[in-house]
């Protein structure tokens, strides 16, 4: 996993509202697999499992929200 | 401004903060991508929060980027503020602002109640004043045109009424009550976090969390309740205040509640407020159920002792409104 490619991939996406608009309307099913694509256009390098691993350690923070 | 909090604010506009950590007081970020329609702003932010967007891609600040991002992009300015005793039709009233066109209603927004928990915990009054400022900005950014901006807080929120109005000096609010005992039952069948012991920070009414658990429950929800009244009406004298009760609803909210917040409905707004309120407020798996309860076997003597006090002065403001 590269945990740099994925941290420049964030900072891409929060520099550019347009970026992260193209990724909001991905159906769910294919978002890991778009996103791992967009981030490779731009350079940065992003496996989908990447993309899964992200996912699932965010819904783990949202759910633990209350008590982290 | 610095370049590095302009470029901040400029790539929080298309954000909105759905949760505020009180250990931290870090914001979570998301794109909502829907209005906050539905009846409790956490039921919107749970639906943004299950794109994998969101999972993946959650911004965090500090509380400090509220104060860019209001200074680069202010938000709909607060047209009114709904306070209430719990279990007495603010879901209701809510949901009937709801309909009025651009318009944004945020029912209970936990990043508000955790800035009122900061404040409980010892942060000083004017960063606090701030940050509601602030954070009221940010949750209300004009996404489709709207114009104004409901708050329906949590009942709890009331104690906090002067740190409020002291933020937002001149906003008109209302209190929504119901007859003590109604509320009561109700508590009892579903007890509501705002008058569960060890809930609220509540050291002014000497029932803080180390003593709560020394009081049976229905004590300390008429205390809780009581203070909830009386905190409304040490601020009755305030201009722009209202009291609404609930069994005059929903008639009172197009008969008082829309000219007092200076509001004038359409015919098509009115009629699809007339069809939310024959509808149930709070949606099916949040109201609370029916049938009788007796967990609470001692009711009417808390009510008696509590709460017929302040709930005959409130019925006493609300006909001065009248």
């Amino acid at each position: 996993m590269s945990r740099d490619g994925l941290d420049r991939f964030r900072e891409r996406l929060n520099a550019d509202a347009n970026l992260a608009g193209r990724l909001r309307i991905v159906d769910p099913g294919r978002f890991a697999t778009v996103a791992a694509e967009l981030a490779r256009e731009l350079g940065c390098e992003v496996a989908e499992a990447d993309m899964r691993d992200a996912i699932a350690q965010g819904r783990r923070e949202w759910a633990l929200r209350w008590i982290l | 401004m610095g370049a590095a909090l302009d470029s901040l604010a400029a790539a929080l506009r298309a954000w909105t903060p759905v949760h505020v950590r009180v250990s931290s007081g870090e914001i979570a970020w998301a794109f909502v991508d829907e209005p906050f329609i539905q009846p409790f702003f956490e039921q919107t932010a749970q639906r943004a929060m299950q794109h994998p967007f969101n999972l993946a891609f959650s911004r965090r600040t500090p509380l400090a980027a509220l104060d860019a991002l209001a200074a680069d992009s202010p938000g709909v300015a607060p047209t009114g503020f709904i306070f209430h005793m719990s279990r007495c039709g603010s879901t209701l009233i809510a949901q009937m602002l709801a309909q009025l066109s651009r318009v944004i209603v945020l029912s209970e927004p936990q990043p508000l109640d955790a800035l009122l928990r900061l404040r409980r915990g010892g942060a000083d009054d004017a960063a606090v004043v701030g940050w509601l400022r602030g954070m009221t900005s940010a949750l209300a950014q004009p996404r489709n045109g709207e114009q104004r901006l409901f708050i329906k807080f949590h009942a709890w929120h009331v104690l906090e009424l002067p740190l409020i109005r002291r933020a937002f000096p001149g906003v008109p609010w209302v209190f929504v009550f119901r007859e003590p005992r109604a509320v009561l039952r109700s508590h009892e069948r579903m007890p509501g976090a705002d008058v569960t012991a060890g809930m609220v920070d509540a050291p002014d009414l000497a029932i803080g969390a180390g003593a709560a658990d020394a009081v049976p429950p229905e004590e300390h929800a008429a205390r809780m309740l009581a203070a909830f009244c009386e905190a409304a009406l040490a601020e009755k004298d305030s201009d722009a205040c209202a009291f609404a009760e609930y069994g005059d609803l929903p008639q009172s909210v197009f008969a008082k509640l829309l000219p007092f917040f200076g509001v004038a409905a359409s015919g098509e707004e009115r009629e699809r407020m007339r069809d939310v309120a024959r509808r149930d407020a709070k949606g099916p798996g949040i109201s609370v159920p029916r049938g009788g309860g007796c967990a609470w076997p001692g009711i009417e003597r808390v009510a008696a002792r509590c709460l017929d006090g302040p709930y005959a002065a409130l019925v006493a403001a609300s006909a001065r409104w009248r």
